[in-house]
């Protein structure tokens, strides 16, 4: 199996190149296939080869569709590297939700980035897209970043007390984002994995 | 691997060539505005003004040409930033000093900031590890305070690499929002951060609480003139 396959997977579940010819799917189907490992496939290259050298030819390439079909799904390559950081964000805010159900504090704290690190861990190409900086010229995947560290701020805020206005939570969260994008880059998911006490304790320390 | 040209092999290296000089701060700052995907050689030519061919003699790709930028920048602004931490006398007037003095930098030139705190993760290779390189340096910089406590008060291990990552993200995250005047508003938390982890919380909130101060004297001063 290739990298761009095992990238990105919602709910698990490797994309997969549809078998030739006449395989008689809706075309719904054909459709959301397609889309899921254009992100996979923009997730991997990214990982690979970075902002400053991804194309759409080889996204296309790496997902195993032509790049008219490329443009069918997505205006531009930002248009898709943006939906693949939006579908990553959003598995990672689901996940570290979940974990945190029915604990408070410190256990709190600790449920939420262990449940990321375990996310990331297997992916560090999601890790890096997810953590590392885009190119200062793409504004909508700034915004994107935003608010996914809003919303991990928000949920560290609670894990905290919910003390103060959440300035301190959301310089936290950039701080840790800068670690994993560290650790994703330089070793991967062994690196990430071992972040988990040190983590805990630099973001729950009051 | 091509041998270098003979005037790009003499000058490799060498940062007192005004030419090669200008070539790099010209790639950069094309890099900060433009964003280093879109810079083409072109563009770095316009804006020093030299000839093409100059441009050929120093680098063998504009690739080469920002990642030996970025390390000469990076090394430079991380020696007077550990400078001026290391004249104030101790840590926490250090601190407040090689802070002062990386905003001020990024005020001054936030294009050359963009490029160096956000562009090296675009361009990759050779930028980007030397990117990891200076947040590990700074992060051992920054756990010298480790010393100063008890061991049991210790900050956990990775404290300075967080640190010095916190540091960059947020300046990061101002100069991509394209506000280097709201850059400012942001330096008393980010003295509690730095602070907070080390001295603990009374500290981290008299760190705060000077930022400020400095920053109503810095717009009093801005006002008078």
């Amino acid at each position: 199996m290739t990298e761009a396959a095992t990238a990105w997977a919602p709910g698990g579940t490797p994309p997969r190149r549809l078998p030739p010819g006449r395989h008689g799917l809706p075309p719904e189907q054909v459709r959301e296939s397609q889309r899921r490992r254009l992100t996979a496939a923009a997730t991997a290259v990214l990982a690979e080869r970075g902002y400053g050298q991804i194309t759409v030819t080889e996204v296309a390439k790496r997902a195993g569709v032509s790049t008219s079909s490329f443009y069918k799904h997505f205006g531009d390559l930002w248009d898709c590297v943006l939906a693949a950081y939006e579908e990553g964000a959003e598995r990672l805010t689901a996940g570290i939700e979940a974990a945190c159900g029915g604990t408070e504090g410190r256990d709190r704290a600790r449920a939420g980035i262990e449940a990321g690190l375990t996310l990331l861990a297997p992916e560090p190409a999601l890790a890096q897209l997810l953590s590392g900086d885009p190119p200062s010229q793409a504004g909508a995947l700034w915004t994107a970043r935003r608010s996914l560290l809003a919303r991990l701020a928000s949920m560290l805020h609670h894990a905290r007390g919910g003390q103060g206005g959440g300035e301190r939570e959301l310089q936290l969260i950039a701080a840790a984002t800068a670690l994993v994008s560290l650790k994703a880059s330089d070793g991967g998911g062994k690196r990430l994995a071992d972040l988990g006490q040190p983590l805990a304790d630099l973001l729950h320390a009051p | 691997m091509h041998e270098l040209p003979a005037r790009r092999a003499e000058s490799a290296g060498r940062d007192d060539d005004p030419t090669r000089a200008e070539i790099m701060e010209a790639m950069l700052a094309a890099s900060g505005e433009l964003g280093y995907r879109e810079v083409a050689v072109r563009q770095v030519l316009e804006r020093y003004g030299g000839h093409r061919v100059q441009f050929w003699q120093h680098f063998a790709s504009k690739e080469e040409c920002f990642a030996i930028a970025y390390a000469t920048w990076v090394d430079r602004l991380t020696t007077e930033l550990v400078t001026a931490a290391l004249a104030a006398g101790d840590w926490r007037r250090g601190m407040r000093a090689a802070l002062i003095a990386l905003f001020e930098f990024a005020d001054e030139r936030p294009e050359v900031a963009r490029a160096l705190l956000i562009e090296a993760d675009v361009a990759g290779g050779g930028a980007l590890a030397k990117r990891e390189e200076t947040i590990e340096r700074l992060g051992e910089a920054l756990d010298s305070a480790r010393e100063q406590a008890e061991p049991e008060e210790r900050p956990p291990p990775l404290t300075g690499v967080f640190v010095a990552g916190g540091i960059a993200a947020y300046l990061g995250e101002r100069l991509a929002a394209g506000s280097p005047a709201d850059l400012w508003s942001g330096l008393p938390e980010l003295m509690r951060f730095v602070t907070e982890p080390y001295f603990g919380e009374a500290a981290a909130r008299e760190e705060l609480e000077a930022a400020r101060a400095f920053l109503a004297d810095r717009r009093g001063e801005g006002a008078a003139r």
